[in-house]
């Protein structure tokens, strides 16, 4: 049975949503973490540039006592992985070409500009080069 | 009719006005505290709950200073490698936006209740 979520509250639907915006510029190299293709035991080839998604709920105050809120707020948090230093920072700018002050439109609710919070730069990791950026909006 | 007017009430009205600045930076600075100190603890639950083996004791590395009579920080401090720092390491690391965003408005709400006992002090 499939558990009833109410309307706009399926991360699922906020996960795809973003990935529908960074597919106009990174294309389909938009992963969740564990599914990169030649990582972790996934079967293919690493990407020479790739992006790491995920969308979760983030925690926004409430003007009621009793806590309820009529919005909801979002963080998406990205890494931007290349197999150089520079294409790492391609795919950064690449996913900032995408999210910065774009709209989603999630269960025919339309969400704020997505806002930029924090970008750390990108520094070799692991083989390869990688660095970080978080976003958040609310709808 | 006559109307008498005290003009005392002025001079106290002026008495109390001096006393605001003082009683801002007592008073702004103890909250100022309080949620800094709120905020790592904040973070450093967060870092404990999400850690690793590996980063078992990174969260010892959140530490909190007041930088100024008005103001202060928290966060990570000198190395140690957060869980979720690297891109083979799970989803990033978010103790810091998380704790930021409980204190943010925890905050602001306590610092314009200093604001609104400036002018009517309750002594």
């Amino acid at each position: 049975m499939a558990a009833t979520v109410q309307p706009a509250l399926d991360a699922s639907a906020h996960w795809s949503a973003i990935k529908a915006l960074l597919a106009d510029t990174v294309g389909d190299d938009v992963y969740d973490y564990g599914k990169v293709p030649g990582a972790d035991g996934n079967p293919g080839t690493l990407p020479t540039a790739f992006v790491m998604l995920s969308v979760d709920r983030r925690f926004i105050p409430s003007g009621w006592l009793s806590g309820r809120t009529s919005a909801t707020g979002w963080r998406v948090f990205c890494h931007h992985v290349g197999n150089t230093a520079p294409n790492a920072r391609t795919v950064g700018n690449w996913v900032t070409a995408a999210l910065n002050e774009a709209r989603i439109t999630v269960d025919g609710i339309a969400s704020t500009p997505i806002t930029h919070e924090t970008t750390d730069p990108v520094a070799v990791d692991d083989g390869m080069f990688s660095g970080q950026s978080t976003w958040t909006y609310a709808l | 009719m006559r109307v008498k007017v005290d003009y005392s009430g002025t001079r106290d009205l002026e008495s109390d006005m001096r006393k605001i600045p003082p009683a801002l930076v007592r008073q702004g600075a103890k909250v100022v505290k309080q949620n800094v100190a709120a905020g790592q603890r904040l973070a450093r639950q967060y870092a404990r709950q999400k850690s690793g083996p590996h980063g078992k004791s990174y969260y010892k590395r959140i530490t909190s200073d007041m930088t100024g009579p008005l103001s202060g920080e928290y966060g990570p401090h000198d190395g140690g490698t957060p869980v979720g720092a690297g891109w083979r390491h799970g989803a990033g690391n978010t103790d810091l936006p998380r704790s930021a965003d409980v204190i943010g408005p925890k905050f602001a709400d306590d610092i314009s209740k200093v604001l609104d006992t400036l002018f009517w002090p309750e002594s």
